[in-house]
């Protein structure tokens, strides 16, 4: 887990698609703390919404009810950059699949989503493993 | 997200989209190109300058619209010149499968272009 402040924002959201622009009016928001430049801002929206997205696409199976699919969102704007922690308690998956993904490019499941997840911060980290859900971990820095 | 089409007659239609196209909004704009599609369309231009946010679902509908363009016989290109949005184009390496270009005008000539060019390879007089 990447270290809190005081500046922290942490947020439980319903793991739905209508809550992902919250999702990245928080990233501005957090963002503007951070000193993010707007460019730095919208890369990192992208970034954060499809970590949400994947979460709602691929974590939770039927057996979980739709009140108990929550994405648990932790944002931590630093001098110059912010980290942002996306996690759920959803199905998890073998990081190794990552790379099958990639190779599937749009029809992969959530490949383009990590691609662009990666392309777009400067440090991307995925903790993974089958039925212990995810936590994707990003850092976006300031560009001067 | 606001969703306008137009169908401009020979098959060719314009998409005008504005506002963010996300998980949550994509579904409508996949159901309303597939219409444009079902209904005969297939050379479509799909206006994004109006548009301020896209990820890789809204890209997955304009990929697949493309697909089903081209199997018609005709194509799809994309109008677009918001910095941030071709940012995903290009890291996505959907910016020629989709004919992304900065305006209107210049989709709809490099439709024209690609309609005269298979035209003349079929032999035949454009749609």
């Amino acid at each position: 887990m990447a270290d809190r402040n005081a500046d922290t924002v942490e947020m439980i959201l319903p793991g739905r698609p209508e809550f992902l622009l919250l999702a990245r009016l928080a990233t501005s928001g957090v963002g503007l703390r951070a000193e993010l430049t707007v460019d730095d801002i919208e890369d990192l929206k992208v970034a954060v919404s499809e970590a949400c997205t994947n979460v709602i696409n691929h974590a939770f199976g039927d057996d979980i009810k739709p009140a108990d699919r929550k994405i648990q969102v932790r944002m931590t704007p630093g001098k110059g950059e912010m980290t942002v922690e996306i996690e759920d308690e959803g199905a998890g998956f073998d990081p190794k699949e990552l790379q099958r993904s990639k190779r599937d490019g749009l029809d992969g499941k959530g490949g383009l989503g990590f691609g662009l997840m990666k392309e777009l911060t400067d440090s991307f980290r995925v903790e993974s493993a089958p039925g212990s859900g995810t936590r994707v971990i990003m850092v976006k820095r300031a560009t001067r | 997200m606001r969703i306008q089409t137009e169908e401009a007659g020979e098959c060719r239609a314009i998409c005008r989209i504005s506002g963010e196209l996300d998980a949550y909004t994509a579904p409508d704009l996949r159901d309303a190109l597939d219409k444009l599609v079902d209904e005969g369309s297939s050379w479509i231009i799909a206006d994004l300058t109006e548009l301020t946010y896209l990820d890789s679902t809204g890209l997955g509908i304009l990929v697949g619209t493309a697909k089903r363009c081209r199997q018609a016989g005709g194509d799809l290109a994309v109008a677009c010149a918001r910095t941030n949005l071709l940012k995903i184009f290009q890291i996505s390496g959907t910016q020629e499968i989709l004919n992304v270009l900065p305006d209107v005008e210049a989709a709809t000539a490099r439709l024209e272009e690609l309609n005269e060019a298979r035209s003349a390879e079929s032999g035949e007089e454009g749609t």
